[in-house]
C-alpha cells in the first residue's frame, strides 16, 4: 500500500505553529496561492485527487483544521470558542501568513466550507476568490427547518449532543463510524471509493479519543458560537465581498432545495456555482467535475 | 414506505444518525418524554392503539430498532463481531439515549414490549441516569429465559434457538416465505390463535418490513446477540448484583403470553426489587389485544410522580 505522500507527488510536508497550535498542510505547486480546506471525518487527505492535478496552476496549501489529521488539538475544556470556525478561519489566516501568502483563493468542503465562509467574511481583504462545496450556511440550515425542510437528521445534530455520549459511542467502533459517514452520503453508498491509504488515515484520526472529542467539539461549536456569528452578519446584512462558486452535489442535502443559489444570494456579492453528478463526497467522488467547475472559476483574474 | 398507512397522523418523522445505526422515530404528544419500545417480529406501529390516550400526557417518541422496519443498522459478520454486538440491547440502548438526546430529552421514561423491552431493562441497567420509570411488557430477563428448560418453554421459544443459528439458515428459511413466518409467530402468540386483533393497516407495516430480507437478517442478528453478549451481559450485572433503581412495572399475559408459562413478578424481583407487576386477560401482543387493560395498568404507573 502506498503512503499518503505518495497520493501527493512533489508536496511537501509543513508545520507552522500560529496562535499556540501546530498546524500541519501538504504543500506543493506552482502560482498563486490556493488553499484547501477539508471536512469531516476527513483529513487533508481528501483532496489527493484534486490536489495535485490543482497544482499546476496553484501553489495549493491543504492543512488539516486544528482538531484533525496531523494538526494540533488543543484541548476545549469547556471553551466554546475552541473549535469555532472564527477560530479555525483565524489558524488558516495565521498558517497562510507564516508561508508568506497575504491574499490567496480558498476551496472548501464540508467542515472546510464553513471555516472558509467564516474566514472570507472575517478577513475579506484576504481571500480572493471563494469555491465552496456542498454545504448550506448554519443560519439558513436551522431556518430552512423550520420552514419544513429536512436536510435529513444528518449526524451534526448527534455530535454536538453534550459530552461524552457522542465520543463513547464513536470510539466504540471508529471503522464503523467513518465508513458509515461514506455509506450514508456517497452516490455509491459505499465506502469502498474512497482510496484505503486516505481511508486509514480518516479511521486513524477519529482512533483517538482526543480528536473524537475535538471534531464532536467542533459540532457543538456550530450549533452555539457559529450559528450566533452568522446571525449577526445576516442581520448587519455583512456579506462575501470576493466571487464565489457553490458547487453542489447530484446526491447531497442541497437538492431539496429547488433554487440552492437563491439561499446563498444574501450573503454573496458575486455568486455562481453548479450541481455536480456526485455524492456529499465530491473531492473524492467526482473530482473531474469539480476541477471542471473550479480552475475557470479560480483562474478568472489570470485570463 | 411513503405508501404505507399512517397509524400516526400528525406525528413528525426522524431519521436520526448515529454510531452502528439509523433510526426512523415518530414523535408527538404533549407533556413529559416517553420512550415506546416494540418487539418482534414488528415494527413501532404495534403501539398504535394506545398511543392516541399516552399522547394526551407525554410526548412520545416511537422509533423502531436498529434493523427493524425503517431503522437500519450495522452491517456485521459471525467473523468480525461474533458476540453479535451490533445487535446487541446494549448498543440498541445507546441509541435510544443518542435519539432522546437528539431530541431534547435527557431524562425519559420508557415502555418497552418484547425486545424492545429487552432494551428497556437494558436501558435501566447501562443508564440509571437518563430512565425515570421504566415499564415491560411481556418478558423476563433473557437471562432467566436461557434458564428456564421446562419443555414447553422451549418448544414455545422455539425461534429463539432457530433464529440464533448462523446466518445464513434461518434467513433462508424465513426468506422463502416471509409472511408465512411472520403471520404464523403473530397468530401463535395471541389469545385468540389468530391475526384477528392486528389492524389490517398495522399488518401492512409488519408484512412491508418482514419482506425486505435486511429487516428478516437483522432481527436474527437481534435473536443471535440474545444467544451471546446480551446473555452475557445480563449474566456480569446478575454477578455484580446490579439492580434496576428507576420506579419499575411489569405486566403480561396471562393466555398464551409469559403468564401462561412463568411466574414473572417472582423472575424479575431478583433484578428489581421494588417492581410491581400484574397479569393482564391477553396474548403476548398486549397493546393491540388488549389496548384499554395495556393503559390502565400503563398509565397510573407512568404518571405516578
Amino acid at each position: 500500500m502506498s503512503t499518503l505522500g505518495e497520493l501527493f507527488p512533489g508536496f511537501s510536508e509543513e508545520r507552522r505553529t500560529v496562535r499556540g497550535v501546530e498546524i500541519f498542510a501538504r504543500v506543493g505547486g506552482r502560482g498563486p496561492p490556493l488553499l484547501m480546506l477539508h471536512g469531516y471525518p476527513e483529513t487533508h487527505a481528501c483532496w489527493y485527487r484534486v490536489a495535485p492535478a490543482l497544482a499546476s496552476h496553484f501553489t495549493v496549501v491543504a492543512p488539516d483544521l486544528r482538531g484533525y489529521g496531523r494538526s494540533g488539538c488543543p484541548s476545549a475544556d469547556g471553551n466554546l470558542r475552541a473549535y469555532s470556525k472564527r477560530t479555525m478561519a483565524l489558524d488558516m489566516a495565521a498558517v497562510m501568513t507564516a508561508m508568506g501568502f497575504e491574499r490567496f483563493s480558498v476551496m472548501g468542503h464540508d467542515r472546510g466550507a464553513r471555516v472558509g465562509f467564516r474566514l472570507a467574511l472575517d478577513a475579506p481583504k484576504r481571500v480572493e476568490r471563494l469555491v465552496l462545496i456542498d454545504i448550506i450556511a448554519t443560519s439558513d440550515i436551522a431556518r430552512l427547518r423550520t420552514e419544513g425542510y429536512k436536510f435529513g437528521m444528518l449526524h451534526g445534530v448527534f455530535l454536538s449532543q453534550p459530552a461524552p455520549l457522542p465520543e463513547s459511542l464513536i470510539i466504540q467502533d471508529p471503522r464503523d463510524w467513518v465508513e458509515s459517514r461514506f455509506r450514508r452520503a456517497t452516490l455509491a453508498r459505499s465506502p469502498d471509493v474512497i482510496h484505503p491509504v486516505a481511508m486509514a488515515d480518516y479511521v486513524e484520526m477519529l482512533s483517538q479519543a482526543d480528536r473524537v472529542h475535538a471534531t464532536c467539539e467542533d459540532y457543538r461549536a456550530e450549533h452555539g458560537v457559529d450559528l450566533a456569528l452568522d446571525l449577526d452578519d445576516r442581520e448587519a446584512g455583512r456579506r462575501i465581498v470576493c466571487p464565489v462558486d457553490l458547487l453542489w452535489a447530484s446526491g447531497g442535502s442541497l437538492v431539496e432545495i429547488a433554487d440552492p443559489l437563491a439561499v446563498w444570494e444574501p450573503w454573496c456579492a458575486e455568486l455562481v456555482g453548479a450541481e455536480i453528478e456526485s455524492g456529499h463526497f465530491i473531492p473524492e467522488e467526482n473530482p473531474t467535475a469539480l476541477i471542471e467547475h473550479a480552475l475557470p472559476f479560480l483562474l478568472a483574474n489570470e485570463a | 414506505m411513503a405508501d404505507l398507512p399512517d397509524l400516526f397522523p400528525g406525528f413528525a418523522r426522524h431519521v436520526v444518525d448515529v454510531p452502528g445505526a439509523e433510526i426512523f422515530a415518530r414523535s408527538g404528544g404533549n407533556g413529559p418524554p416517553l420512550l415506546l419500545l416494540h418487539g418482534y417480529p414488528q415494527t413501532h406501529v404495534c403501539w398504535h392503539k394506545v398511543v392516541p390516550e399516552l399522547a394526551r400526557h407525554f410526548t412520545l417518541v416511537i422509533p423502531d430498532l436498529r434493523g427493524y422496519g425503517a431503522s437500519r443498522g450495522t452491517e456485521a459478520t459471525e467473523e468480525v463481531d461474533p458476540q453479535h454486538l451490533a445487535y446487541s440491547k446494549r448498543a440498541m440502548a445507546a441509541d435510544f439515549v443518542a435519539l432522546m438526546r437528539v431530541l431534547g430529552h435527557e431524562r425519559f421514561a420508557v415502555a418497552s414490549h418484547d425486545r424492545g423491552a429487552r432494551v428497556g431493562y437494558r436501558l435501566a441497567l447501562d443508564h440509571p441516569d437518563s430512565i425515570s420509570r421504566l415499564a415491560v411488557l411481556d418478558i423476563v430477563t433473557t437471562l432467566d429465559a436461557w434458564a428456564d428448560t421446562r419443555k414447553e418453554t422451549v418448544i414455545g421459544r422455539f425461534h429463539w434457538s432457530f433464529l440464533a443459528r448462523p446466518a445464513p439458515f434461518p434467513e433462508t428459511l424465513i426468506g422463502h416465505d416471509p409472511v408465512y413466518f411472520l403471520e404464523y409467530l403473530l397468530a401463535q402468540w395471541t389469545a385468540s390463535g389468530d391475526l384477528s386483533a392486528f389492524d389490517p393497516a398495522a399488518m401492512a407495516h409488519y408484512r412491508a418490513a418482514f419482506r425486505k430480507p435486511e429487516v428478516v437478517h437483522a432481527s436474527c442478528e437481534d435473536y443471535r446477540a440474545g444467544a451471546t453478549s446480551d446473555v452475557a451481559f445480563d449474566a456480569a450485572d446478575k454477578a455484580a448484583g446490579r439492580h434496576i433503581a428507576c420506579p419499575m412495572l411489569a405486566i403480561w399475559g396471562v393466555d398464551r403470553g409469559q403468564g401462561a408459562i412463568n411466574t414473572p413478578l417472582k423472575a424479575w424481583e431478583a433484578w428489581c426489587p421494588h417492581i410491581r407487576g400484574a397479569g393482564v386477560e391477553s396474548g403476548h401482543f398486549l397493546p393491540e389485544e388488549q389496548p384499554a387493560a395495556t393503559l390502565s395498568h400503563l398509565l397510573p404507573f407512568l404518571l405516578a410522580t
